[in-house]
């Protein structure tokens, strides 16, 4: 009987992978009935990260378009990591039957296996054609163990990315704001995706936290509603969530107060490192969105600990961005004095500005 | 009356409110003692600048002082009163139009407060202004006639070289086998050599180089691993290792690299494999360490793993010594890492003297959570073998060690 059963369940197990067979071998021009082929997204844990971008079918049509596929939900955080000027488009999509769950505005949701976050860079303006150019598109993949990153570098064609895991330089020039950029861009290796995005030796996402996604988005399809809503709505995050969610601002919006626009940019590009139980948390700074309404966790009077010039008397000295450590700093594109280490070649020109209007108006270390 | 009041507190303040001038020529004299003012706002700019911090004052205020002996001479503006203002001092000799520096200070007072201290000769005229660049508020200041501190049985005097080019000036180390020491920066497609020259001057050689694909940012280290008598170069930079090694003539330096991905805080040329081959090794902080072994005519092999391989990295300052006089060279890394991560660990690594190595940081006792960078050995204690002192660079997991080897 246990033989009969065996038999049976081959012989269906056969006539699957006979369909199977068919549906896939679609140049078979005798088939006369061929299944339609699937065109949803394809993430088979086992299997991932794939050679190609497009074996995920993220996206639909021309791939450079970045079209999403069902399924394939975009996303913004209100202020971004700043890598060289890239222009940055994120989605988040999810296996059916799960979701994530909240676990605190400044908290990454706890997102379920099988989750895929994707984040495509690039240029609107990249020379020397001066058209639109995709560099690299970067995912983290949540397998049953934990999460992957998996590196796509495109071609010229921008017809497909390829898998690439031991990082590479290139050559690139852009025009951002009418200004002409000359830089050696990095695409990250494994080892240096890690750096940042991890607690302990465990790999984690970075910016999908409430307090940073808490705003509206204009979906194409579902039109202008707030990102954490829309992902309760289209079944990805466990909702309700509270009312208040502490939430930073961005550093761009001159209609926000300085110090909150501030605190919000540190969070984003710095608090991966500098917060407590992270990378560099034996240096004092704290810039956590949360840690830094002491000011003294923001280095206000902080003295440094490695001194690259007396004359950096602070880490922020009140007043005088000339003597904060950390002016100098984001201010620097020398690879061993700049901060961020990682991730940045050429300086962010708007950050320190704001940075050095803070600073201004600070006259004591209070 | 009130006036009054007024001015006989003035007469008996703590302080000599005097009316300096705005120039140097129109500079009040001024004695030991304690003064005050208003405001940095006279018309002339300290100059030159003796500070830090460059130019780009407006505005000073001018002092000047004959001692009527030899001082040792210290001007102070670190008092409570001050708090909050950051100032800045130039103290010259000479005439005024054509002042010299004798000292300066911006801020090696508490806070942003200037404190300056000199060798006054008697009956020299000394000028000491204070300038604007950070802001305008006067202060209190005090001039201390000391006694000079007793003359150090030796003492140094800085050499200048103005004709150091290039991007890294990090190096100095005997490049064509002279038995002279040479200085030796690097830019992106140059090595520049000041050669040493028997009479203690240098000759300037620039040579082009292949532009690097890594340039060292993070660390340098010279050897002559090609054994042609002429050292080679090894440039490590944040995402990888390059080499520039020497023709037999040591006229032209040849670019190599594995293309490997190296985020290198410290390398050493050593024979790792006990073969006579000067071999790489590469400190990687962030993840385990990697080394170029040398075939023995010149060819580097990528290696990873083995010495020191913390999935995190962690590794900031390696250094090779033989720390159980075997005759063999072993590795021992300062390291570092933040939150309660065991990449902070230091490490010893015994060199087997087959090419391997074994961890024995803990049966060592060498095995600290210290955040450290470096680490310096040397038999401290005239003994016999090698002790070293740890170095941190933050006092988070520890401070600073000084660790006596047992010689067991």
């Amino acid at each position: 009987m246990i033989r009969k059963l065996i038999i049976t369940s081959l012989f269906i197990l056969l006539a699957n992978l006979i369909i199977l067979t068919n549906s896939c071998n679609k140049e078979n021009p005798n088939d006369p009935n061929p299944l339609p082929e699937d065109t949803s997204v394809n993430v088979n844990l086992s299997q991932v990260p794939y050679d190609s971008l497009s074996s995920y079918r993220f996206f639909i049509g021309d791939i450079k378009n970045l079209t999403p596929n069902n399924g394939v939900i975009p996303y913004e955080p209100i202020t971004g990591l700043f890598t060289d000027y890239a222009s940055k488009k994120r989605f988040i999509w999810m296996p059916a039957g799960v979701k994530a769950t909240y676990q605190g505005d400044g908290e990454l949701l706890d997102m379920p296996v099988g989750t895929v976050l994707i984040k495509n860079f690039y240029y609107e303006n990249f020379l020397p054609q001066s058209v639109k150019k995709i560099l690299e598109t970067r995912l983290m993949i949540k397998k049953p163990e934990g999460w992957i990153f998996a590196e796509y570098k495109w071609n010229d064609e921008q017809t497909e990315a390829i898998l690439d895991t031991d990082g590479e330089y290139l050559d690139i020039s852009f025009i951002h704001n009418s200004e002409t950029y000359n830089t050696t861009y990095r695409l990250p290796s494994l080892t240096e995706c890690m750096v940042c995005h991890k607690h302990y030796d465990i790999p984690i996402p970075i910016g999908i936290k409430p307090q940073h996604i808490n705003k509206n988005y204009n979906y194409s399809d579902a039109g202008v509603k707030n990102q954490l809503q829309h992902l309760i709505d289209v079944g990805y995050l466990e909702g309700p969530l509270p009312n208040n969610i502490n939430t930073v601002v961005d550093f761009k919006d001159d209609t926000q107060p300085i110090e909150l626009r501030i605190r919000s940019y540190l969070d984003m590009n710095c608090a991966h490192c500098h917060a407590e139980n992270k990378h560099c948390s034996y240096r004092p700074l704290r810039l956590a969105f949360s840690e830094t309404t002491n000011r003294t966790n923001m280095g206000l009077c902080v003295e440094p600990q490695e001194i690259i010039n007396p004359s950096q008397v602070y880490v922020i000295t009140p007043g005088n961005y000339n003597k904060s450590m950390m002016y100098y700093r984001m201010n620097s594109v020398d690879e061993s004095n700049r901060m961020p280490l990682l991730g940045r070649t050429i300086v962010h020109k708007e950050a320190v500005d704001l940075l050095k209007q803070y600073i201004l108006t600070l006259s004591d270390c209070n | 009356m009130k006036n009054k009041l007024l001015l006989l507190a003035l007469f008996i303040g703590f302080s000599k409110a005097i009316y300096s001038q705005s120039t140097c020529n129109t500079a009040i004299t001024i004695t030991a003692g304690t003064y005050n003012f208003a405001s940095v706002n006279g018309t002339e700019v300290p100059t030159p600048v003796c500070a830090s911090g460059g130019a780009g004052a407006t505005a000073g205020y001018w002092y000047k002082y004959t001692p009527t002996q030899n001082y040792f001479v210290t001007i102070t503006t670190d008092f409570p009163i001050n708090n909050g203002i950051d100032n800045r001092v130039h103290i010259y000799t000479g005439n005024c139009g054509s002042l010299s520096c004798i000292a300066g200070d911006d801020d090696s007072g508490s806070g942003l407060l200037c404190v300056a201290s000199f060798n006054a000769t008697a009956n020299t005229t000394y000028y000491i202004a204070f300038d604007n660049l950070w802001n305008n508020s006067g202060f209190t200041f005090e001039l201390i006639e000391g006694t000079p501190p007793p003359a150090p049985p030796v003492t140094f005097s800085p050499q200048s070289f103005s004709n150091i080019i290039g991007d890294y000036k990090i190096a100095v180390a005997d490049m064509n086998g002279d038995y002279l020491d040479d200085i030796v920066s690097v830019s992106s497609n140059n090595i520049y050599i000041l050669y040493q020259q028997n009479n203690g001057s240098f000759n300037a050689v620039s040579f082009t180089t292949t532009t690097a694909a890594n340039l060292p940012s993070w660390s340098m280290a010279i050897g002559d691993y090609n054994k042609d008598g002429y050292n080679d170069l090894l440039y490590g930079g944040g995402a990888g290792v390059s080499f520039f090694y020497s023709n037999n003539t040591g006229t032209s330096y040849t670019h190599f690299t594995s293309g490997n991905y190296v985020f290198s805080q410290r390398s050493n040329f050593v024979d790792i494999n006990n073969d006579g081959h000067l071999d790489a090794f590469v400190c990687h902080d962030v993840a385990p360490n990697v080394y170029f072994l040398n075939n023995g005519s010149g060819g580097l092999t990528f290696h990873q793993g083995g010495m020191g391989d913390h999935v995190e990295g962690g590794n900031y300052g390696s250094i090779f010594i033989d720390y159980d006089n075997d005759g063999d060279q072993d590795l021992f890394i300062a390291k570092c890492r933040g939150g309660a991560s065991t990449a902070k660990i230091n490490e010893l690594h015994r060199n087997n003297g087959n090419g391997t190595f074994t961890n024995v940081s803990a049966a060592a006792n060498l095995n600290h959570p210290n955040q450290t960078w470096s680490s310096a050995w040397n038999d401290f204690d005239n003994d016999g073998d090698m002790d070293v002192i740890i170095g941190v660079t933050s006092f988070t997991d520890g401070g600073n060690l000084y660790m006596s080897n047992n010689g067991n």
